[in-house]
């Protein structure tokens, strides 16, 4: 990206200032609270509302001032570090319940509003937002958004971008603009709020959303199941995800990531699998489901067979879902990685990471084709030879280019040489993810069209976009 | 040019597109003006008084006229009345193709000429009814080289038909009570071909308790000539046909062939400009009924099982499409005692026999009959039933490679009641 | 158009398949709606390689093209607007692989919507999305339209069963959207593809999630005396938790239309029905029916019939997927609106369309999504009859104003296209639709990818240059009639 150099004969953060006043912080010890994978912000923006989130990347862009936009700061330690970050833009005042329109099944609120304040306001009428995002204890639905962070309810439910409706967004040159709509279904005009998903705060920030959400289940139960191999209990994930059972959720944790979850420490087992499933529906429904699941896992071998009944489940799923991104996981100690492939590889992909990183402990979603990799640190040896190859394993970029697979890193401690410790071969750009074909000519056009001073956090995307 | 008088349902095509995939053309070629609606915008040009050109013909006459689109059709626009008006306009006014020269010396002899005389379409038969006495000269006549539309009249000239005895009674008596006292269409290529189907729906109706008679001076129904874009002989053949009939004084006109039958209940518009006989072509075509449809209306007996096991019936185009009918012949074949019935994939779509069509456009055709026979193959069976005499024909020659018979449906509940076919005597 | 284009064309996919002459072109004039426009040319490319052979051709001689499926569209989007060749994507209609483990398909644009589940069938899956125009409607066009459907209320429309798609830039170059996989790397365009009317690029292939078939349906049928009882049903039905299948309602006059074409033994005295599909297990299904029926007879339904799977079933939802097409029966024209409201206000929604009635003097069928919020009124009109079709427009116009103010959309899954791009600012301010513009210039940076779409072109909401309206389209025609290629 092209940046306009600016002559600073003032400080950068003096029309900032005109735009919020004691909203800007500048002091050092409230930037150090705002640390971007180790990378002290010069300031911090705390909008009140839109209109001055807009103010704030307005006066910011005319400055040729570099923004992160930030949520509650749960993705704080993202791989590799912005090499500069002059405002922090904190969406926490955005926090507003606008509108639950309940029986319209839509609800409207502020980017910056906890998904646990949101949940609340929607489980006193017996609904939900069904996308399951992990660091729900205090992530925000922007953030949520932004990082496309949706959990194993995809397979019943489908992707996150689905489950936005509409949203306003402030763009880098101060507008505010709306995409969508409020109701359910729209397809007027472009669905800009989708290409919010996963866009990380670098083309708007989300400054409110219509959110679609669902009714929940009557009754819920979990069944566990107990597996000596992944790749049996994939088998079982994959034919139940095809099946009319149909459940809400299917997710596979090591023994390692079991004893994290509350729930499962009287079921985890050294060197066994739990398979997960959440199924929902009514009592009589619901009871064909866990008979069928259970059938099913003792028909291939499962070890044993448990169910988690309608009052253990809520408590016991929010645990799990954590699992979905690495959330309970020490970001200074672990790496996190995504790998995604199809459902069919998945256990081509958990052997993979498991030989690749053998202290890894793994949770996948068999049925949709993700694997989450939490790495210990101290698990990634030394650097291979950039001349070389490494002894005994391919080098992560090129298996997976191969494979048709796409990895990502969520998160790692901030010193970037372990990033490139853990690719092998630093082949692929930063921010270190790969797949089989990115559209990275596409990606940089977007960004220049939406961002074209490249004010908002440029290089955060695939191919340093 | 001023603009031709407007046919009926000018103007009910709503454009929406949901005939294209029912089109055999469309499926094939992928090109809107070959599909119903490109087609329904070619004749509304034309009634709107467009002079049809040589492309605008070529688009029309690509069709098969199988009216599958009239199924598909939310808005009930009368495709086959449509085509028939454009053909029509086309032979008026119009220019075709210089490689389609042939076509009109071809149209005229035939329905011109042949078709409209039984004397002379009794001539034209006779080499096929001699080809099957002289297998040896079929396979000469085969490996001489020829077009393809040529080769197609030459297999199907070569194919076995159950011509029957070569006589109908003009009266046969109901066995036991009886019921009803219907006539018979004999037609003209069930006549030449397919008499033993009309002997047998004789048989069968007697044994049901009818009186049959097959009034003398009927003759072909004259549905090829107006697919042709035909009128003048059609009309001709129309009125003579009414006449021959009021004669007969029976409560309904059954016919065997689902072509005859679609054309004859279609007499009262055909004939409604024409004040001496508005009333009487609308009687006759109330009258008129599908052998099939009639019978499962007034119910068979069937005891014995037919010469056929794994059955599959294909629809006629002009049953299913242009007479709504698709449960009648299916109901009886199920009904068959020691037959089989097996749904045959999409049956409802043409065979590509068409009439005319496997002679003027054999590729096509040879490409939807080919989609047909895997179809087949996929449903196992030994025997395909139709209620169509180009279905028949088209379908024969093929399966006869490969170990399938190709029956009329009424011959199969012919041999249900009857269990011989043969040596039964009126 | 100039000789040597078309025989660039032809070079690229053969003269059988780059139509130029009048005859030909003539029948991509129109699409499902009510827009009539001559496109330059056609090419009918065979391959991926062949759409941007002639994406290329068209860069090279700054020729403008439009990307059309089976034409099936009720907003005019695959029509030219101006000067430009049409695309389509008619060939491309291979299904290339059902991968069932993996509960994915692979298709070509062309490949019809229905075919997709039949094709998944065998395996237990299904394609969800489900439009009325299935049986003729392609993929490529869904993914254009973001198409909806009658099952989209429980399970999500296009855009929640598209993984990837492959498709030809406005300049010529082949790219992967999405893929196989969930969650591909960087910024969504699969999902800003979807929807963009075919102004983004041109789709050549597409990944389709395929779902498992519920083990039962059942579909109740609700009669009611009062479209307003109705719309209370709907809303006490989701407001209990319960998200059918499928939750559509017809109105007297639609239904007396549809039951005209295929006689199913609908009520045609009603005021309005009730369509609603419970799916999923055996078990338990039962109570679930059970419940919508006694939340629509405490609605005051006068019936509930409850139609098992099987023809009975069928034939309810041929009725209700033929009504646009079936209004041929009660009218010769007709102009369907495709807005959006929240499910609450229906019953005031209903008035207000009724109103627009009333006030132009056209009769106006209602066929909806109601668990969507959908609306379809189809407002019946004669063209030939002096002022009718601009008092349709109008009209329509006034309805789409009036779902606006009720906090809704202009347009549910039909698209905006040519017919609404005038409406597009009752709903967008120009901020908006810069925004929209700018995103619009990151793939077809000098538009010359479907042109004159979406986008306001100053006129009055319900004004535009309707193309039929001024019988341009036949001045084109007798011009183009008298000139060689």
């Amino acid at each position: 990206m092209k940046r306009t150099k600016v002559l600073r004969s003032i400080p950068f953060d003096l029309s900032l200032r005109d735009a919020l006043g004691e909203r800007l912080r500048v002091l050092p010890d409230d930037c150090a609270r705002y640390r971007v994978s180790g990378v002290t912000p010069k300031s911090v923006a705390l909008p009140r509302d839109a209109k001055e989130t807009a103010l704030a990347l307005e006066a910011a862009t005319a400055e040729g001032a570099i923004v992160v936009v930030r949520g509650a700061g749960t993705k704080s330690h993202r791989l590799p570090p912005p090499r500069t970050v002059d405002v922090v833009v904190d969406t926490s005042s955005l926090d507003a319940v606008v509108e639950h329109a309940a029986e319209d099944l839509t609800i409207t609120v502020g980017g910056g509003t906890p998904l646990v304040k949101l949940e609340s306001v929607l489980r006193a009428r017996g609904q939900f937002w069904p996308c399951d995002a992990p660091f729900a204890a205090s992530a925000t639905v922007g953030g949520t958004i932004a990082s496309n962070a949706h959990g194993a309810l995809r397979l019943r439910y489908g992707a996150l971008r689905e489950h936005v409706l509409g949203a306003q967004i402030a763009t880098p040159d101060g507008a505010l603009v709306r995409t969508g709509a409020r109701v359910v279904k729209s397809v007027a005009g472009y669905d800009s709020h989708k290409l919010m998903t996963g866009s990380f705060g670098t083309l708007g920030v989300i400054v409110e959303a219509t959110l679609k959400v669902a009714p929940l289940a009557e009754t819920e139960n979990i069944v566990v199941g107990r597996f000596r191999s992944a790749v049996t209990a994939s088998a079982i994930a994959r034919a139940v995800a095809a099946s009319p059972l149909f459940p809400l959720a299917i997710v596979l944790v090591d023994d390692a990531c079991a004893r994290r979850v509350g729930a499962l420490l009287a079921h985890a087992s050294t060197g066994s699998w739990l398979l997960l499933v959440r199924c929902g529906g009514n009592r009589r429904s619901l009871a064909r489901q866990v008979s069928d699941l259970t059938k099913a896992c003792e028909a291939t071998g499962a070890d044993s067979v448990n169910v988690l009944d309608h009052a253990a489940t809520p408590r016991a799923w929010s645990d799990i879902r954590e699992l979905t991104g690495g959330a309970p996981y020490d970001a200074e100690r672990f790496i996190v990685v995504k790998t995604t492939s199809l459902p069919t590889d998945t256990p081509a992909a958990i052997a993979d990471s498991r030989n690749r990183w053998p202290a890894a402990e793994l949770s996948a979603q068999p049925g949709s084709g993700v694997v989450y990799a939490h790495i210990p640190v101290s698990d990634l040896g030394q650097p291979a030879d950039p001349n070389g190859e490494a002894p005994h394993v391919e080098p992560l970029t090129r298996a997976y280019r191969r494979a048709g697979w796409s990895a990502t890193i969520l998160s790692g401690p901030a010193a970037s040489s372990t990033a490139s410790q853990l690719f092998l071969h630093a082949a692929a750009p930063p921010p270190y993810v790969t797949a089989p074909s990115a559209p990275t000519r596409l990606f940089r056009a977007v960004k220049a069209a939406l961002d074209p001073a490249g004010t908002l956090d440029p290089g955060r995307q695939p191919g340093g976009v | 040019m001023s603009a031709p008088a407007q046919p009926h349902g000018i103007g009910t095509c709503t454009r929406c597109g949901l005939c294209q995939q029912a089109c055999p053309t469309y499926r094939d070629w992928r090109l809107e003006a070959d599909s119903p609606r490109g087609r329904v915008e070619i004749v509304e040009r034309i009634a709107a008084g467009e002079r049809p050109d040589a492309a605008m013909a070529e688009h029309l006459y690509a069709c098969l006229g199988c009216r599958a689109c009239e199924t598909a059709c939310p808005s009930g626009v009368p495709f086959g009345d449509l085509l028939e008006f454009g053909r029509r306009e086309v032979e008026r006014t119009g220019t075709l193709a210089p490689e389609r020269g042939g076509w009109r010396t071809f149209r005229s002899f035939v329905f011109e000429r042949v078709l409209p005389s039984r004397a002379l379409f009794g001539a034209m038969m006779m080499p096929a009814k001699t080809l099957r006495h002289m297998p040896t000269l079929a396979r000469l006549l085969r490996s001489l080289p020829m077009s393809s539309g040529a080769r197609r009249a030459l297999a199907m000239a070569s194919i076995e038909t159950p011509m029957g005895n070569g006589r109908l009674p003009a009266h046969s008596k109901a066995i036991g009570e009886r019921r009803a006292r219907v006539a018979l269409f004999t037609g003209c290529v069930m006549d030449a071909l397919f008499g033993g189907v009309n002997e047998a729906l004789v048989r069968v109706l007697r044994s049901s308790g009818c009186d049959v008679v097959a009034p003398s001076g009927q003759w072909c129904c004259g549905a090829l000539n107006v697919h042709a874009g035909e009128q003048r002989r059609a009309l001709a053949m129309a009125r003579r046909n009414i006449e021959a009939f009021e004669r007969a004084d029976a409560e309904a006109i059954v016919v065997d062939s689902a072509g005859c039958g679609a054309h004859m209940k279609s007499y009262g518009r055909l004939l409604e400009g024409e004040p001496a006989f508005a009333d009487r072509a609308a009687a006759f075509a109330g009258k008129t009924v599908d052998a099939t449809e009639y019978l499962d209306r007034i119910g068979v007996t069937m005891n014995r099982p037919p010469s056929a096991r794994r059955v599959t019936y294909q629809d006629a185009c002009h049953l299913a499409h242009g007479q709504k009918i698709r449960q009648a012949p299916r109901a009886l074949l199920r009904a068959m005692p020691g037959v089989e019935f097996v749904e045959l994939r999409d049956a409802d779509r043409c065979c590509g026999a068409a009439g005319v069509y496997s002679l003027t456009h054999p590729a096509m055709s040879q490409r939807v009959l080919d989609e047909k026979l895997a179809k087949i193959a996929e449903a196992g069976v030994d025997t395909v039933t139709v209620t169509n005499p180009g279905c028949h024909l088209q379908l024969a020659p093929a399966l006869a490679q490969r170990g399938v018979r190709v029956r009329h449906v009424v011959e199969l509940v012919d041999e249900a009641i009857h269990h011989s076919s043969r040596g039964t005597a009126f | 158009m100039d000789v040597r284009f078309a025989a660039a064309l032809e070079a690229i996919v053969g003269r059988r398949h780059a139509l130029t002459t009048p005859q030909e072109i003539r029948a991509y004039a129109y699409d499902g709606g009510v827009d009539r426009s001559l496109p330059l040319a056609v090419v009918l490319p065979g391959s991926t390689e062949e759409v941007a052979a002639v994406v290329r051709a068209c860069c090279e001689r700054d020729m403008r093209f439009v990307p059309r499926g089976a034409g099936t569209g009720l907003s005019g989007g695959a029509i030219a607007a101006g000067d430009a060749i049409v695309i389509s994507t008619a060939r491309l209609c291979r299904i290339l692989e059902i991968d069932a483990p993996n509960r994915i398909a692979l298709v070509e644009p062309g490949v019809v919507n229905a075919d997709v589940s039949a094709a998944a069938h065998p395996h237990g899956l299904r394609y969800v999305p489900d439009p009325s125009s299935m049986a003729a409607c392609t993929i490529g066009g869904n993914i254009a339209e973001n198409s909806g459907g009658l099952h989209c209320l429980a399970y999500g429309v296009t855009s929640a069963h598209v993984l990837g798609i492959r498709i030809v830039t406005p300049d010529g170059d082949i790219e992967w959207l999405g893929g196989k996989t969930v969650d591909t790397p960087g910024y969504d365009l699969a999902g800003v593809f979807i929807g963009s009317e075919g102004t983004l690029g041109i789709a050549t292939q597409a990944v389709l999630a395929l779902s498992p078939i519920p083990e039962t349906v059942q579909t109740l049928l609700g009669i009611f005396d009062s479209t307003d009882a109705a719309t209370a049903a709907v809303s006490a039905i989701i407001g209990r938790g319960i998200v059918p299948g499928a939750l559509e309602m017809m109105d007297a006059l639609a239904t007396s239309a549809v039951e005209a074409d295929v006689g199913a033994g609908l009520p045609t005295d009603a005021a309005a029905l009730l369509l609603i599909d419970i799916e999923g297990l055996r078990d338990g299904l039962e109570g679930t029916v059970d419940a919508v029926a006694s939340i629509c007879r405490e609605r005051g339904a006068r019936e509930v019939r409850i139609a098992q799977d099987g023809p009975q079933r069928d034939l309810l939802w041929k009725g209700r997927k033929s009504a646009f097409g079936a209004m041929g029966r009660i009218s010769p024209d007709y102009y369907v609106q495709d807005g959006v409201i929240p499910r609450s206000q229906l019953p005031a929604m209903l008035r207000d369309v009724a109103a627009a009635g009333t006030k132009h003097g056209l009769r106006i069928a209602n066929v909806f999504h109601a668990g969507d919020g959908n609306l379809h009124p189809l407002i019946l009109f004669d063209k030939q009859k002096e002022g009718e079709f601009d008092r349709a427009l109008a009209a329509g116009a006034d309805i789409l104003q009036a779902c606006v103010a009720r906090g809704g959309s202009i347009s549910g899954e039909h698209g905006i296209g040519l017919e609404k791009r005038d409406c597009m600012p009752l709903q967008f301010t120009p901020e908006d639709l810069s925004f929209m513009d700018r995103l619009k210039s990151a793939f077809n940076p000098d538009d010359r990818c479907n042109p004159g779409k979406i986008f306001p072109t100053g006129r009055r909401c319900g004004e535009s240059a309707r193309t039929a309206k001024s019988g341009t389209l036949d001045e084109r025609t007798a011009a183009l009639a008298g000139e060689p290629f």
